[in-house]
């Protein structure tokens, strides 16, 4: 049981790295992080309450049209209230209505009556996750671009940069990859 | 707008590759290691899926939602437009008996929930480009996706048969061979 949920956390974290490609920036890693919270407790509780008839058909394709539909109504939200935040995240926000982690748990959800404490757990480990975003989205920020939630942090000359690589995609990989080492291992010191 | 297609097509391998550049496609590139024929199975039908839908899409995004000034559907109904084309060209394969078709149960990661297929979509409506150059854009995503695919898990194979690795360490070299790979290919950004 112990080992299937590692198991389980580890598919969760697979399923979500798309999502480094938004830690450019600090904001940008703290909005995808909200929106995927919202998809997910709104998309597994509707889910939740369709579950006589998820378990009886094809149940992919119901979830797809439950997460597509709240995906929608977030960014129509977004476009309207929130314009700027919304163009950073505009590509991977319709995106969230797809992902493996919301397939993956919604799919275990289904077959369980304790709606909240399930919610609860999800969204415990998703945001353990999102507070990794966020880490790995603040040193790129900081490091790639010198600023910090737009503020300039390292240089007030705007056009300096730092260390360029880090503001670039492979460095979205190089650095997730350090801050999930030290994830990894304060975790496991505390089993 | 004056780039030719051949250098969409090879930008879309090289600098702008979907794994590399908009870091779409990741989850499942990770998640499995696939054989050199496997590789090329998935590849070919990613590659045939993302042309389908794209062609789709673009046909509801210019005669349906434009027109009719329904923007607000435009993530629903892309994205439940790929998804049905995903469970068309899985029925289809089954059915024609064609072989490697057992791919789609073994790893429904790579078609059903890969951000890759879906991204393209909204990748290309986004951009202005015209039927011809879409077609070539969505060609050279596929192959780009194909040649990484290969890369990937040559140098991952070789890694895991030399390294007895935990799968949370195996995550993390993946990883930096990622990062690494995507290095290499930004070095060709002279390429016009």
């Amino acid at each position: 049981m112990n080992n299937n949920s590692k198991t389980n956390d580890l598919l969760i974290i697979i399923g979500l790295l798309p999502f480094i490609a938004l830690t450019n920036s600090a904001i940008n890693s703290l909005a995808i992080g909200l929106v995927v919270i919202i998809v997910f407790i709104i998309s597994s509780i509707i889910a939740n309450l369709f579950k006589k008839y998820l378990i009886k058909s094809n149940s992919t394709i119901i979830l797809i049209i439950i997460s597509a539909t709240i995906s929608s109504l977030i960014d129509q939200f977004m476009q309207i209230h929130i314009p700027s935040v919304h163009s950073g995240i505009e590509l991977f926000l319709p995106l969230t209505a797809v992902s493996s982690f919301l397939f993956n748990y919604i799919n275990n959800f289904k077959n369980t009556d304790e709606i909240l404490s399930f919610t609860f757990n999800g969204v415990k480990k998703w945001s353990k996750i999102s507070l990794i975003f966020l880490v790995v989205g603040m040193v790129r920020e900081i490091f790639g671009r010198g600023t910090l939630f737009n503020q300039p942090v390292l240089s007030s000359d705007p056009a300096a940069n730092p260390v360029i690589i880090l503001g670039a995609p492979s460095g979205a990989f190089i650095i997730t990859a350090f801050v999930l080492a030290i994830f990894f291992k304060v975790k496991r010191k505390n089993e | 707008m004056n780039d030719t297609l051949i250098s969409i097509f090879i930008k879309n391998i090289t600098v702008n590759n979907i794994i590399l550049y908009p870091l779409l496609g990741i989850c499942p590139l990770i998640l499995y290691q696939l054989s050199i024929k496997e590789c090329l199975t998935v590849g070919i039908i990613t590659t045939a899926i993302m042309l389908i839908s794209t062609w789709f899409t673009m046909l509801i995004h210019h005669f349906l939602i434009i027109p009719l000034n329904l923007s607000y559907l435009k993530i629903f109904g892309f994205i439940i437009t790929t998804y049905l084309i995903i469970e068309l060209i899985k029925t289809i394969i089954n059915k024609l008996n064609f072989p490697y078709a057992e791919i789609f149960n073994a790893y429904p990661e790579f078609f059903q929930t890969n951000f890759a297929i879906y991204g393209t979509a909204f990748l290309n409506i986004n951009s202005s480009f015209n039927f011809l150059n879409i077609t070539v854009n969505t060609l050279g995503v596929g192959v780009g996706y194909l040649i990484l695919l290969l890369i990937f898990n040559c140098i991952k194979e070789r890694f895991n048969n030399k390294q007895n690795l935990s799968r949370t360490d195996r995550l993390l070299v993946d990883l930096v061979i990622l990062g690494l790979i995507s290095l290499v290919f930004v070095g060709a950004i002279g390429l016009k």
